[in-house]
């Protein structure tokens, strides 16, 4: 209904969808380790791209629109990281942008930060073929169907990528002392 | 997920999925301690995972988003609909986007053909 609408130029039917959406693209798009701003930026964009596009959107063709969204999103982010490690080549590194901030502020709070970042980079470090089927399975909205839509491939491999993807992260954690 | 003798490696995507076991997996996870080891690792994964993965949107973000969109749309809309509506009707015109699609093609093909017939009535000279 709000993407009908949306699709006949309603900006407060689309404003409502991305207040429905926005926590699970940030979730998704925070896994690519990217500077604060470029991640809300490629937020942004995710949502103006859809709204552009939305009436080539076809949830009879079987993706719902959180599945377009995340695939718009995923399109973004991998060109984006792409660029950076182009830039990084030439002038080191682009992780001390996100996580090398100064926040002062409780013991906990740092040490929670520093966690999550941990848990992020092993994400981030998750050969590519797990690494969105794991990203993708945190989000209860998404089944497993729609899940195989973006990876482009059937239910039964989404399944193996989750259990081999997830056990990679756990020795990843498990080396880097967090679990 | 009803069948009671799934074996184990099948269960054991299940639960790293996470999405809820049949009962009869579930009766099978408290008599197999691999799965059950399985179970109690991706659970202890997973909590930690789901709190990492808790994400602030930044206050306004929405509003900022449609902001941009009524701007990008007041663009156009001077843009075209005011003083180029012509433009506008031709462009945003799904048959014109085809058939300028289509003379690409025919005009690419052509020259394509071109150049393999030249490539051959020098070759045959």
């Amino acid at each position: 209904m709000l993407v009908e609408q949306s699709a006949q130029n309603n900006t407060d039917a689309f404003r409502l969808l991305i207040l429905r959406y926005q926590r699970m693209v940030f979730s998704y798009l925070g896994n690519f380790l990217l500077p604060v701003q470029v991640l809300e930026d490629l937020a942004q964009e995710t949502f103006l791209r859809a709204y552009r596009n939305i009436t080539d959107f076809d949830s009879e063709k079987g993706a719902s629109f959180s599945t377009w969204l995340i695939t718009i999103a995923r399109n973004l982010a991998i060109n984006e990281k792409a660029k950076m490690s182009r830039r990084k080549e030439h002038s080191g590194g682009f992780r001390d942008e996100n996580h090398g901030r100064n926040e002062k502020g409780p013991q906990e709070i740092l040490e929670q930060r520093r966690l999550k970042s941990r848990i992020h980079d092993a994400i981030s470090r998750l050969p590519e073929k797990f690494h969105t089927a794991v990203i993708l399975s945190y989000f209860d909205e998404l089944s497993l169907e729609e899940i195989a839509h973006i990876e482009d491939c059937p239910v039964g491999t989404v399944k193996s990528r989750v259990f081999r993807g997830k056990q990679i992260l756990r020795q990843i954690l498990e080396k880097e002392n967090v679990l | 997920m009803n069948d009671p003798r799934r074996p184990c490696h099948l269960i054991q995507e299940d639960i790293a999925w996470a999405r809820g076991l049949s009962p009869e997996d579930q009766k099978h996870v408290l008599s197999c301690s691999a799965c059950s080891e399985t179970a109690a690792r991706f659970e202890e994964l997973d909590s930690r995972v789901r709190n990492a993965m808790g994400a602030d949107v930044p206050n306004g973000f929405a509003d900022r988003v449609v902001v941009k969109i009524e701007a990008e749309k007041r663009t156009r809309d001077s843009l075209f609909a005011r003083r180029l509506p012509f433009l506008e009707m031709i462009f945003f015109s799904r048959a014109v986007q085809w058939a300028l699609v289509g003379i690409g093609s025919v005009f690419g093909l052509f020259k394509i053909l071109r150049f393999f017939a030249g490539v051959l009535i020098h070759a045959s000279l």
